[in-house]
């Protein structure tokens, strides 16, 4: 009977120790963001009886950690093209000066002075200088699109180094998994502080991608990007149970991705998180390049007067990047003023085309701005309710862990004395029988 | 003197920033819902305001549809349904 007796109340001393430790590791982490709570489960023991710790229970909330980290991987995504886009406004940007609107309009406004008065020395000078001009602003912001595409090249291959290492230490984390899980679970399942390390990394690596990940029974993960907005379909599987870890290169000459399976993966693939915003954004560019060839075309095929009898054009070139002036101040000395007014009219409606063209691509950018603006506003402030719901959930309450703590040390005093009660009884039979 | 609805639009961008709090200003975001659609024309600090307003309501219903989705599938998983 006192064997019994002792055995329960020492099972008893055993599973406060343990329990003792849980909470203390619990203070100790009151600091640390990443770190979930733990709580200790205790179990009765089958007959003689007693009590031990069955498991040690981390208080995640996963519902809420997948909305957490989408929700990052968007913010990340979205403050990226705002910023971006913050740069880009500034090539286009007429009310600062830097924009091509004023080039533009310079340009017909001394073609229009020189017709209404051809003989006029400084016209003439003032009609090539603006020509000039006008190039080379259209060259100026094609090399600074071209420029600022091949940073975001850049800026790709970090993030793809980034991302391989996060993939390798998440691969590690499920070896460690694994193998804690084997070591501990005698232990009462202890081994789900890994599982911290394994949510940091998730968190990290969702700030450059969308991913999808699910976990298993013992917490290892197994993470894919998934771009449900892309048009190209599948996904890339990144990490898997067992400890595998898929990695990823980027070829900046072709702009593909591939992966360790040796397929291809299109730009147009990455929507999400910092690597989207990139891809994205290169993509965009590539159209503005293009609006930007659209607008020396335009202005090659318009912008024409009559020289030597017939409409000639002043520009030349077939895109932005080798637009050229196709007249000179002396085609201008030989100049027919009865043409003036037809040419004044051919002239004014170029004007208003290549205004129109021009309008439309800042215009463009301008909205793509403003939204972005609009949806990272939004999402940062979604973001911080739910880390700070997050937070509340999973981290640690130092007046809860306090009073547990003065729990188990009551719980433990009462322990000590019933075992020194039944010690001292045990003694006295003892002595009784002698 | 700023309008009704700049005002209403205002007060919305400060405090309707989480989809937790939809039902708390659900009288507020009908209000200024009902004022941009008697207006014929807005300023370009209303039609961002809106736009804005626009977007969170699409997004924060997105969030709810997700988070149902997220524990059903979570109750699935567990037995419950």
């Amino acid at each position: 009977m006192f064997g019994n007796s002792i055995g329960i109340l020492y099972s008893a001393l055993l599973s406060d120790q343990k329990s003792l430790e849980i909470r203390n590791r619990n203070v100790a982490n009151v600091n640390n963001p990443d770190y979930v709570k733990e709580e200790p489960v205790l179990q009765t023991l089958p007959t003689p009886g007693g009590v031990s710790i069955s498991d040690v229970k981390r208080l995640s909330d996963e519902v809420l950690q997948r909305q957490m980290l989408k929700s990052l991987t968007l913010l990340k995504g979205y403050e990226e093209k705002k910023n971006l886009y913050e740069v880009i406004e500034t090539y286009f940007d007429d009310a600062s000066g830097s924009g091509l609107g004023k080039y533009i309009d310079n340009f017909f406004r001394s073609v229009l002075q020189f017709l209404r008065d051809p003989a006029n020395e400084g016209a003439k000078e003032s009609f090539v200088s603006n020509a000039q001009n006008l190039i080379t602003a259209i060259r100026e912001r094609y090399q600074e699109l071209t420029a600022f595409q091949n940073n975001l090249k850049n800026e790709i291959s970090k993030v793809v180094k980034k991302i391989n290492t996060l993939t390798q230490n998440l691969a590690k984390v499920n070896r460690d998994i694994a193998f804690l899980y084997a070591k501990n679970k005698t232990n009462s399942n202890d081994y789900k502080n890994i599982l911290d390390e394994r949510d940091r990394l998730l968190k990290e690596l969702s700030q450059y991608v969308n991913i999808e990940y699910s976990f298993d029974q013992i917490g290892r993960v197994e993470v894919n990007i998934v771009e449900p907005t892309s048009t190209a379909s599948g996904y890339i599987s990144l990490v898997s149970y067992n400890g595998e870890a898929n990695q990823l290169e980027f070829d900046s000459n072709t702009q593909k991705f591939m992966d360790s399976n040796g397929i291809e993966w299109p730009l147009e693939f990455f929507k999400n998180g910092k690597l989207g915003a990139y891809s994205s954004l290169i993509l965009d560019i590539e159209t503005y390049k293009s609006d930007l060839d659209t607008l020396a075309t335009t202005l090659r095929a318009n912008a024409k007067i009559t020289l030597n009898g017939s409409l000639t054009q002043i520009f030349n070139g077939t895109s932005a990047s080798d637009l050229s002036l196709n007249i000179s101040k002396s085609d201008l000395d030989n100049y027919d003023s009865s043409n003036s007014e037809s040419d004044q009219n051919t002239i004014q409606s170029a004007w208003d085309t290549v205004r129109e063209n021009y309008s439309e691509l800042s215009a463009k950018i301008s909205e793509n701005y403003t939204n972005y603006q609009i949806k990272y506003e939004t999402e940062r402030d979604l973001n911080q309710t739910l880390e700070t719901k997050y937070a509340e959930k999973t981290g640690v309450n130092l007046d809860e862990e306090l009073a547990e703590i003065m729990k188990l040390q009551q719980h433990y005093q009462a322990l000590s004395k019933m075992i020194a009660t039944s010690t001292r009884l045990l003694d006295y039979i003892l002595n009784a029988i002698r | 003197m700023e309008s009704k609805l700049l005002l209403g639009l205002l007060y919305l961008d400060k405090k309707f920033t989480s989809p937790f709090e939809v039902e708390k200003y659900l009288p507020h975001i009908e209000l200024v819902l009902k004022l941009a659609e008697q207006k014929e024309e807005y300023t370009p600090q209303e039609e961002k305001l809106l736009k804005k307003l626009l977007y969170k309501l699409d997004r924060f219903e997105e969030f709810v549809k997700e988070r149902k989705e997220l524990l059903s599938a979570k109750f699935k998983l567990e037995g419950r349904l």
